[in-house]
């Protein structure tokens, strides 16, 4: 019987050894991820080609913001909406990637872009991606409309 | 076990002493019916039963020994015999699944390895529409969960490649490294599962690092019998209907199964109103997840010869489905798409079709000391994804035939197996095997995500089990794997030139057209494994192994190069990637005490260079695309235990699982992350009551059941935190006799107080989406 309890005891000693591990690491790992705040454009907002679109949002981060890009593209994924180009307009492409210096923990875009006047007339996705000097990454999206309202 | 023992019946006659012996037997059924040609092994001596179920072994010594009994479809029975003082034994031998009747959490017999077998009839006790999440329940297992009809199975947060699952010797070849691609197999026609927690790299090879599903459609019916099955059931939560017969008919030498499985069922339930997707609201109109609707249809033939030297089984099988994605979540969000249309049944885009087709011959030479087995297969994997033909790159037009079918997969693989087994004495057993696995992927569509690839695997493998006590087993197993992986490579003319047209450098341009690139990798890698068993006391028993363990990398690891649409994220392949590989060590240890019993499970794997896809920090050039993630290696540690426990008192039993898991890289200079995919601590109990069996009903239970999950805080980089949950659920079964039929009736009611919930392992949780809400599910079986 001795000899039971001791095999036992040794069994649960290396169970024990088994899972046993500190968990002193995950308070230093940075799983949080960076939040976007899009002010501008808001979500349906139409704008006429010709016309500067305002690009305006508020990124922050627990620790320290890396880069961020902006990207203008068709939404045309083909559930919806999808327009045929009867003129000689050009589907309207935009990106552009920005580092923030410094790492701050919160950079505020504001600036604004030129929707050319043959930009063909469709519904875009305007997305804004960023990354913190982790590699954490968030991205949001709105949805715009680039034309004549009477054509929407 | 008390059971057996009891039944095992010496009678002693008088005794007159001669310095040589006989002595005589009978082996019976548990219906105490005579079997025919069991095999009697005393060390040199042997003996095969005649149809009467008698033996008799002549001009034995006297002594204490040990006497195997041993017949196909049986479970072999070893007892002591004291001679010249015992002259006559009878023996009852039961099948397989008498010998689990009662077994729900611990194995029947000391096995090197931690193994939990599940008979046809749990599955159906718990049966949750797929495999793997019927399989949920046991210790260990969690479903990754594709929509309400489809989940891939995982052990100790170990999925995609990092786990097998076998049918009748042979792994299930699917599209296991997507997320959103399930297991093909359909739960309702599994005549028997085992659930091998732990490394089984020398009998499976590459990929069964986590553990191995393995499931036996191959189980010989009784001679002269037919029988038979029709399933019928229903579900409230995705009004699925479906049904499945089964019939089987064996003569003495001939045998033949058919099954036929269909399933219908329309978008599930969710208790919210809206999920909330990158920073995008997406109503959820009447509770319903916008086409998540599917089917799925299977056909199982088999055929198969028996007789006492050689047996010969051939299976076809072809599973084919249709699913659903929620359109609101694929991709960019969108509120446009997830309107109600009035149908919650139908299926738009995007879906996708899958069809698993499967040939097997599995060959049989039997002597009473030794086996050879020679196996051979062909798998089709057919995955179609269609979406409304949509391009990111303006230049892109859509295909003039097929424009809708985004990605088009075609996996052929070709196994083939040869191992021979023989036993020395009684208590060495050896087995020699050799494998071939050759694999061939080819794509289409007018998207681009998987690179085509050839592999062939060529392995050899020995394994060696001494019986060193009645109370002591050991194992030892060895493996050489060849591997030979060519990647072809892909260049996206149209991304180069939208690329071009966008003002990007020819560098960038091409860097990024090059879809994925040749790659062509030899690995040769051994792999050694030790398991020990100990019955340390007629309660308490162990067993021990460690092994090593390896995966090649995929296609997709090594030369993939693009956005992954569905993850929707720059996914880079890198060829310099090496063997993932790794050592695992674990122990189980049973404890059983009348009406208690109790496994605890504790293990740990480490890996030498675990595969991972690491965030970059640089963006992606291509539309939509975040940042580039390449996938890279690092040390890995996986550790946790698994504790199961069943008490009974009277007509109550409580059966309960707890799981805890941890995990993290250690050498990753970013910081050691958990590894993705982590199950949280987590809890399931069930209470059940048994009923007297009265004159209508049989086997009757009522039962009530609660699971609990920690949150999960613990998270690799870009995934999502999970909050913890509890649910709880109740159901009802009994074998009703009415005149000839015995319908069985089982009622359950999974998540009663629709509590919204997510699963950190299921592949709606990125998109988040809660898991099903309350279900009420109804099934009947009426045998024939």
């Amino acid at each position: 019987m001795k000899n039971i309890k001791t095999q036992l005891f040794s069994l649960l000693f290396v169970s024990i050894a088994f899972v046993s591990c500190s968990d002193s690491d995950s308070s230093e790992l940075d799983t949080q991820k960076p939040t976007i705040a899009i002010q501008s454009p808001t979500d349906h907002q139409e704008v006429e080609p010709g016309s500067s679109l305002n690009i305006k949002a508020l990124l922050q981060d627990e620790t320290a913001l890396a880069s961020y890009k902006v990207e203008i593209h068709s939404a045309g994924d083909g559930h919806e909406h999808r327009t045929v180009a009867l003129d000689n307009s050009v589907p309207f492409t935009y990106e552009n990637v920005f580092q923030i210096e410094g790492n701050p923990k919160s950079h505020e875009i504001d600036y604004s872009i030129s929707i050319p006047e043959n930009a063909k007339e469709d519904h875009y996705h305007v997305g804004i991606f960023c990354i913190d000097a982790a590699g954490n990454q968030s991205q949001q999206f709105v949805e715009i409309f680039i034309g004549h309202e009477h054509n929407h | 076990m008390m059971r057996i023992s009891i039944l095992i019946i010496c009678l002693i006659h008088s005794v007159i002493v001669f310095s040589q012996n006989t002595l005589k037997g009978k082996v019976v059924d548990a219906n105490g019916m005579p079997l025919n040609k069991c095999h009697i092994d005393w060390n040199a001596y042997c003996a095969t039963t005649n149809s009467d179920g008698t033996f008799e072994l002549q001009n034995i010594p006297n002594g204490s020994f040990n006497l195997r009994v041993k017949l196909d479809g049986f479970q072999t029975q070893d007892i002591l015999v004291n001679v010249p003082e015992t002259t006559f034994v009878e023996i009852v031998l039961f099948t397989e699944d008498e010998m689990l009747d009662e077994l729900v959490i611990s194995t029947n017999q000391p096995k090197t390895y931690n193994g939990i077998s599940v008979k046809s009839n749990q599955i159906k006790d718990n049966f949750a529409g797929s495999l793997a999440k019927s399989l949920e329940n046991v210790a260990g297992v969690t479903a990754m969960e594709i929509g309400s009809g489809v989940s891939k199975p995982m052990i100790r947060g170990l999925g995609f490649t990092r786990i097998a699952v076998t049918e009748n010797g042979i792994k299930q070849e699917g599209q296991q490294w997507g997320a959103d691609h399930g297991l093909e197999i359909d739960a309702l026609q599994a005549e028997e599962v085992e659930v091998i927690k732990g490394v089984g790299a020398i009998a499976y090879g590459s990929d069964a690092i986590g553990g191995v599903i393995r499931i036996n459609n191959e189980k010989i019916p009784q001679e002269n019998t037919t029988s038979g099955n029709v399933i019928l059931h229903g579900k409230t939560v995705n009004d699925a209907l479906g049904a499945s017969v089964n019939f089987q008919h064996r003569n003495e030498n001939w045998f033949f199964k058919a099954k036929f499985s269909g399933v219908d069922y329309a978008d599930f339930k969710v208790p919210t109103s809206q999920v909330n997707y990158l920073n995008t609201k997406i109503p959820i109109y009447n509770h319903r997840m916008k086409n998540t609707a599917g089917d799925e249809y299977s056909v199982y033939l088999q055929g198969g010869y028996v007789s006492d030297s050689f047996q010969s089984i051939l299976s076809v099988s072809n599973l084919k489905s249709k699913i659903g994605f929620f359109a609101g979540a694929h991709g960019i969000p969108s509120v446009g798409a997830v309107a109600d249309d009035g149908n919650y049944r139908d299926v738009g885009f995007p879906y996708q079709t899958v069809n698993h087709f499967k040939v097997t011959s599995s060959n049989k030479w039997k002597k009473p000391h030794s086996e050879w087995n020679a196996i051979f297969s062909f798998q089709q994997n057919h995955r179609q994804e269609w979406s409304l033909f949509h391009s990111h790159y303006s230049n892109q037009m859509a295909p003039s035939v097929n424009p809708n079918l985004e990605l088009d997969f075609v996996l052929n693989t070709l196994d083939s197996q040869v191992n021979y087994s023989f036993e020395t004495g009684l208590d060495h057993e050896t087995t020699f095997g050799i494998q071939q696995n050759y694999q061939q992927n080819n794509v289409s569509g007018y998207s681009y995500l998987l690179p085509e690839y050839n592999r062939n695997n060529l392995a050899f493998y020995a394994n060696q089990q001494w019986f060193v006590s009645s109370k002591t087993t050991l194992d030892f197993g060895a493996r050489l794997d060849y591997i030979d992986m060519k990647t072809q490579g892909y260049f996206d003319s149209i991304l180069y030139d939208y690329l071009i047209s966008n003002g990007k450098s020819e560098t960038v341009a091409k860097e990024n057209a090059q879809r994925s690139s040749d790659v062509h990798k030899t690995y040769l890698q051994t792999n050694f494994a030790f398991g020990l068993s100990y019955e340390m006391h007629s309660k308490w028993k162990w067993n021990f192994n460690v092994g090593t363990n390896f995966r090649a990398p995929t296609a997709m690891e090594l030369s993939a190069n693009g956005i992954h649409h569905g993850a929707f994220r720059h996914e880079k392949g890198n060829p310099n990637l090496k063997v993932e590989r790794g050592v695992s060590s674990e122990i189980g240890l049973t404890f059983e005490n009348g009406n208690f019993k109790s496994t605890l499970s504790p293990y740990v794997y480490y890996f030498s260079n675990y595969i991972f896809l690491k965030p970059t920090g640089t963006f992606s050039v291509l539309p939509h695309g975040g940042q580039v993630y390449e996938y890279s290696q690092s040390k890995a540690l996986i550790t946790g235990f698994e504790y199961a426990f069943q008490q009974k008192w009277n007509s109550f039993t409580l059966n309960a699982t707890f799981e805890y898991l941890y995990n993290k890289q250690l050498d990753n200079p970013k910081g050691n992350y958990p590894l993705p995919f982590s199950t949280p601590i987590n809890l399931f109990a069930e209470l059940s009551y048994a009923f007297k069996d009265s004159e209508i009903t049989k086997q009757s239970k009522v039962y009530i059941n609660t699971k609990w999950a920690s949150a999960q805080n613990r998270i690799a980089q870009n995934e999502e935190k999970t909050p913890g949950y509890t649910i709880f659920g109740a159901g009802l079964q009994s074998e009703i006799n009415i005149g000839k039929l015995k319908p069985v009736i089982r009622l359950q009611g999974n998540n009663l107080f629709n509590t919204k919930y997510y699963n950190h392992a299921s592949f709606y949780r990125a998109i988040e989406i809660p898991e099903l809400g309350r279900n009420i599910q109804l099934m009947i079986q009426i045998p024939f």
